[in-house]
């Protein structure tokens, strides 16, 4: 303990400050309670952001919320007001109903570009505005003129706040943008992808207009991409990044015409929960995404995916061994979804973690498997091994466990088989079930899991 | 690297304070951050490693030394660990990660987390 003191002493105001820095504001703010010295070190911190959701409660009265929203606005101001350092790095304001904050709004926003901000966030969506349906929401709030002039922008998120197409084209020096809630056109992002040479992630959620999504363009040095439930006049996703390292796709089941350089595509998440109307020849699709994206160490895959993936020409797994490392499934773990896991883990030899994120996933009534199987018996099967359970699995995890069938039998299939596995982490759902289920009984149920054979005897087993 | 630098830096500390540890650790540093400076999820993994492994006076030696050598990736990196090895918890747990004890008179703190009360929603218990 003495010792803790005396390190830490050490650390001077200017080092302690970078590490509140790192912090999100909501924390950074709390750090003033620490003792007298930390009091007033928050205040200097070059990362602003201010959230609404701190103040407001979305449960309660809109008269309520409305004076909650007035209590965050003027904490902001007077934060700004009196804020001592010079320059700030990142400025962040999120809040719904802008309209009747306007004058505020372009307080805080000129406060960030008079100190230089490099980083300008700017939230006016609603969190009551559902994401899976097909709703446009109008935005309510023009960025204003003088944010323009501030051509050194390096970062920009801009979600349910409207900006004019050509001034934007100031903002050459532009590393980061984010687009969430807006009407954008295919012209407009090819004219960003050929403005901003320094481009190195473009998010697009929620948006809507365009035709279809095309991300190309000589000298394109993009490393991230995220579509994330955009609305598409055509299906069509049209990408030629050979930087591109990460791929995010939430949305329904499009073309895809993905061109990537294998030495730096590293990681895609791919997810159509939203998708309710499985096509004929499907699976090949799927297969043909996946092949595109050949060279991916890092893949989380949706529950979708996992019933269809296997329904096109290759039932049993790629024509090729994937150098996947670490398999994210959102899975309800459900027999309709085993032959698409099936499928990966033979296509993944070199896979060392298994992460299981289970929870509620849309299952298709009309799903037939490609093959006979019996379900019951698929994970204990002995004769059906993996080469990457024996060889090269180190960790598997199970968020939201319930202990069904099911999952104890993919589960057991791990610890019993599972020759180099150093770690199983189950986390146990919070939610009540049918049947009496809920945190105590998945707990106990786990438990069992604690007597089966292992295969590797350096396995520890962490119930949570 | 700044080869000079370095040997300064244990020539100045050659009282107690550098042990071989913080030495190995910092030196490679600049190859392994090189080699995954592109690689963020190799970071991350490097990072809970290095939370698992090392003890906080030892982070803040590491601190201390990416600081002394003037190197801002390590510095930044390893401040990060910090933030996040703090993020979500307690004032109490906070206070003995870093050996801080309150010294605040009587109903100055309550006033503080009153003042503060929309930060606090939400903390981990210890």
């Amino acid at each position: 303990m003495a010792d803790n003191m005396d390190m830490f002493r050490k650390l001077s105001e200017h080092l302690i400050l970078i590490i509140i820095s790192f912090l999100p504001f909501k924390e950074a703010v709390r750090t003033s309670v620490l003792s007298k010295r930390w009091r007033y070190i928050w205040r200097e911190t070059r990362n602003i952001e201010f959230d609404e959701r701190a103040f407001v409660d979305f449960r309660e009265s809109q008269e309520m919320q409305a004076s909650q929203r007035r209590g965050f606005m003027d904490f902001a101001l007077q934060r700004i007001q009196n804020y001592q350092g010079r320059d700030i790095d990142k400025f962040q304001l999120t809040l719904s109903k802008p309209e009747n904050f306007h004058g505020d709004i372009q307080r805080c926003i000129s406060f960030a570009i008079t100190h230089n901000v490099k980083g300008l966030g700017l939230d006016f969506s609603d969190p009551t505005w559902a994401e899976d349906n097909l709703d446009n929401h109008a935005a309510l709030f023009d960025l204003p003129l003088n944010v323009y002039g501030h051509v050194v922008l390096e970062s920009i998120k801009l979600f349910s706040c409207n900006f004019r197409n050509s001034d934007f084209m100031n903002f050459r020096a532009l590393k980061q943008v984010s687009f969430g809630w807006l009407e954008l056109s295919l012209s407009f992002i090819e004219a960003l992808s050929k403005n901003c040479p320094l481009l190195e992630s473009l998010s697009l959620k929620k948006c809507w207009n365009l035709d279809h999504l095309e991300i190309s363009g000589q000298n394109l040095r993009l490393k991230s991409f995220v579509a994330d439930n955009c609305s598409l006049i055509s299906d069509e996703i049209v990408i030629d990044a050979p930087y591109l390292r990460f791929f995010k796709y939430s949305g329904k089941m499009a073309h895809f015409e993905i061109e990537i350089h294998r030495s730096h595509m590293e990681e895609a998440d791919l997810d159509f929960g939203i998708e309710f109307e499985p096509y004929e020849g499907i699976g090949t699709d799927l297969y043909n995404l996946l092949n595109q994206l050949y060279p991916i160490k890092i893949l989380t895959v949706c529950s979708f995916m996992l019933q269809f993936l296997p329904l096109g020409d290759e039932p049993v797994r790629m024509g090729f061994d994937m150098r996947i490392k670490h398999l994210t499934l959102k899975t309800s773990v459900h027999p309709f979804e085993f032959i698409g896991i099936r499928f990966l883990l033979n296509s993944s030899p070199y896979l060392e973690r298994l992460t299981l994120d289970i929870g509620p996933r849309r299952i298709f009534g009309g799903y037939r498997p490609p093959v006979r199987v019996n379900f019951s018996r698929f994970w204990l099967e002995r004769s059906i091994k993996y080469k990457c359970v024996k060889e090269s699995l180190k960790v598997v995890e199970a968020k939201g466990f319930k202990g069904t069938m099911h999952e104890l039998s993919l589960l057991a299939h791990m610890i019993i088989y599972g020759r180099v596995l150093e770690r199983v982490d189950i986390t146990v759902s919070k939610e009540e079930g049918g049947n009496g289920g809920n945190e105590n009984r998945y707990r106990e149920i786990a438990n069992a899991m604690l007597e089966f054979p292992r295969a590797s005897p350096i396995l520890q087993i962490s119930i949570k | 690297m700044k080869f000079c630098t370095v040997k300064q830096y244990f020539d100045d500390e050659n009282n107690n304070n550098v042990t071989n540890g913080i030495a190995t650790t910092v030196i490679p540093l600049p190859n392994k951050h090189l080699k995954i400076k592109a690689n963020n999820k190799e970071m991350e993994q490097y990072e809970q490693e290095l939370l698992r492994n090392v003890m906080p006076q030892e982070l803040t030696k590491l601190i201390l030394a990416a600081n002394y050598l003037n190197f801002k990736e390590a510095l930044d990196f390893f401040c990060r660990t910090v933030a996040n090895a703090i993020q979500n918890k307690s004032v109490d747990y906070v206070r003995k990660f870093f050996g801080l004890e309150s010294d605040f008179e009587p109903g100055e703190e309550e006033k503080l987390c009153k003042e503060f009360a929309w930060s606090f929603e939400g903390v981990d218990e210890d």
